[in-house]
């Protein structure tokens, strides 16, 4: 039977899974960007995480339930499963191609071919899961059409490595067969409501909470981090090991190298929407200080790769600065909440 | 009048055994958004499309929760809400681990209704329950002993069962069933700087996504699903078609029953927004009572589907009652809702 090929649009990105979901969303006929889904997915978070008894440290810049709070917050119907059986979840995978539909998946990194070639070797273990787009298939051949968000082209999988991919892998990079039962009604909440549902959430999550699992967010969480990023070489006796820490969060924080200013960019572009639809021009000057937000957080960044690359720079300076920033970009972070807050509550 | 609410207990019960966390099952009823009347199918398939079919209702009934309860109460918390599956047996050494090792910590599962011993009970999905091993000691955390111990299963504040394991196992069992979307649920509360005061903010948007789900869907839930049943019999009035309605009406309302009272949970919904206007959370107390008189209007449906001779006018009479009691609790949401502007 000659199948329709999808009309799929890909707009390549910086988040892997706000690229993703963009494209399903338009599929589905609502038109929503990068930066709205990371926005109405209540995607800016702050964390840090210190467990010095196993030197885990981590700062992360993303919400874990950035897809379940899309939906949420704009009325999508969406279900996460677990499916049992690797084949049975390419069964449903290949069911909504059939009917016009791509489908947003995570695959284990080691399986996204480009993501790899982007990334130095050392650290694809610090790669979580990757979503793609399945739009195509082909039987014959024993192959699927992916998109992936740091490139322009389709790719072409195989149908069993795909299947590896989707079941293989240690903690987070592991997707275990997980999928999205979604279903668009005709009518989703009205913009607005949406808007504010996220920045009520997001707001809640920077000023009210002190952590969540193992990271201290909000003011807690910035202050924390600002004290014991001088710490952070008392506890590795090998200076590779400090070097592949920073290595680690600075993959955090860039979405393995794909987005700038630690996600804050594209925050800033949701609260210009915001401005727009809930035509309140407070979001406008909000949105500047997330934008200058963003670029302390690529000097951020841009640290963390100096002292990895670079030996002639010693940690004590290095951490210093680290602080500085952190410091700099808590008080503009809270500050861009609080006025957040004061609007919508 | 007692009542009790499947989801809203478990989730409570969860929260407090493992993160020492006291949320009122009334408030958990409120975060998750539940208050619901929706068309569903009855033999669940998890992969089904939403939108009913109204020319096949033999194969739905209604449903008062929400199927995104777990989601939304997650969500609104800012919990950490994860789906977790093993395989079965590992699943099973994992519930047992979580109490044994983790101060008595219950699990939240998803399980079939068919445990329900009553036939009338057997459509009631999603059922969540709260389980654990009440007679473990340390030795038993081995699989081949595990499989001979009691488990309890606690499904509301009055029903709890003591099952086999291997018997519970047919109850929950994913792997040939697929019935559900995971074996166990994990929702790891945040903590917060002050749950007491932060708690307005949560209800607040906790009854804003209440509101939308109950008025958008494409007019398939709330009132707008009773105007649509109406529309539906008053353009099919066969003797066929009334009694689909029929069906659907009773078997419904009995569904709620086995746990709990035949009012389509709406008492204890106005329970749950009594407590919110104790607590100051919400300034209009209107919804309270108009709960509370939905629910007597769906006890007085059944009764009248009970006691009456069933026609036309019967079943319209029934239909416009309910649309009118059903209106009336979105009017009320939407007063709440405009009190914060």
């Amino acid at each position: 039977m000659e199948i329709e090929t999808m009309q799929y649009l890909h707009q390549p990105g910086g988040s892997c899974a706000c690229v993703a979901w963009s494209g399903v969303f338009k599929i589905h006929g609502v038109n929503l960007s990068e930066s709205d889904v990371f926005g109405l997915g209540s995607g800016i978070y702050f964390g840090y995480c210190a467990v010095g008894s196993t030197k885990l440290f981590d700062v992360s810049l993303t919400s874990s339930s950035i897809v379940n709070d899309l939906f949420l917050n704009t009325g999508v119907y969406g279900k996460l499963f677990q499916v049992s059986n690797g084949h049975k979840c390419l069964d449903l995978i290949f069911e909504s191609i059939d009917r016009g539909f791509p489908v947003a998946i995570e695959l284990n990194p080691y399986y996204c071919d480009g993501l790899m070639d982007l990334t130095p070797s050392d650290l694809h273990q610090f790669l979580p899961a990757h979503w793609v787009v399945a739009t195509d298939y082909n039987i014959v051949k024993g192959t699927i059409i992916i998109y992936d968000n740091r490139q322009f082209n389709p790719i072409e999988i195989s149908i069993d490595r795909f299947i590896k991919g989707r079941e293989t892998g240690l903690f987070d990079q592991n997707p275990r067969n997980s999928f999205f039962n979604i279903f668009f009604f005709d009518k989703l909440y009205p913009l607005d409501v949406s808007i504010q549902l996220s920045l009520r959430k997001a707001s809640l999550n920077f000023l009210g909470v002190e952590k969540i699992l193992s990271f201290y967010t909000g003011e807690y969480g910035f202050d924390k981090c600002e004290r014991q990023i001088k710490l952070w070489d008392s506890f590795f006796k090998d200076e590779i090991q400090l070097k592949q820490l920073l290595q680690k969060i600075r993959i955090s924080i860039t979405g393995a190298g794909g987005v700038k200013g630690g996600y804050r960019y594209l925050f800033s572009r949701y609260l210009l929407r915001a401005s727009d639809v809930l035509e309140n021009s407070r979001f406008v000057d909000i949105s500047d200080i997330f934008k200058e937000s963003a670029e302390y957080w690529t000097k951020f960044s841009d640290k963390l790769n100096e002292y990895s690359i670079d030996t002639r720079h010693n940690y004590w300076g290095t951490s210093s600065e680290l602080s500085l920033l952190i410091r700099k970009i808590k008080e503009l972070e809270i500050k861009g909440f609080t006025e957040i807050s004061k609007i919508i509550n | 009048m007692y009542t009790c609410h499947n989801f809203s207990f478990c989730v409570s019960e969860y929260i407090a055994s493992k993160y020492n966390l006291l949320i009122d099952e009334h408030i958990c009823f409120i975060l998750g958004s539940s208050l619901n009347l929706q068309l569903s199918l009855k033999n669940r398939n998890q992969y089904n499309d939403i939108k009913p079919d109204l020319l096949k209702l033999d194969s739905y009934f209604l449903e008062s929760n929400n199927p995104l309860a777990i989601e939304n109460f997650s969500s609104n918390i800012n919990a950490v809400f994860r789906i977790d599956q093993n395989n079965d047996l590992n699943d099973i050494i994992w519930i047992a681990s979580d109490y044994l090792n983790l101060n008595n910590m219950k699990t939240i599962v998803q399980i079939s209704s068919d445990i329900l011993s009553e036939d009338r009970g057997k459509y009631f999905n999603p059922l969540y329950a709260t389980v654990y091993f009440p007679n473990l000691t340390n030795e038993d955390l081995v699989l081949e002993k595990l499989q001979e111990e009691l488990i309890s299963v606690s499904l509301t504040n009055k029903t709890e069962i003591l099952i086999n394991c291997k018997d519970f196992f047919r109850y929950w069992n994913v792997k040939d069933n697929e019935l559900y979307n995971s074996n166990r649920y994990v929702v790891i509360p945040p903590l917060y700087r002050d749950f007491e005061n932060s708690l307005p903010k949560i209800v607040k948007n906790s009854l804003i996504r209440q509101y939308y789900y109950l008025t958008e869907k494409d007019g398939w839930t709330g009132p707008r699903l009773i105007k649509r049943l109406r529309d539906n019999v008053k353009y099919d009035s066969s003797e066929a078609n009334i009694n689909r309605h029929v069906s659907l009406l009773k078997t419904s309302i009995e569904c709620k029953n086995t746990l709990s009272y035949n009012d389509m949970d709406r008492f204890y919904a106005s329970q749950s927004f009594r407590i919110l206007f104790d607590k100051n959370i919400i300034n209009e107390r209107e919804i309270v009572d108009v709960l509370e008189s939905c629910g007597r209007c769906w006890i007085a449906c059944y009764d009248k589907l009970n006691t009456q001779s069933i026609d036309i006018n019967l079943i319209l009479d029934i239909y416009n009652d309910l649309y009118e009691k059903e209106s009336m609790i979105i009017d009320s949401l939407y007063k709440i809702m405009s009190s914060w502007k």
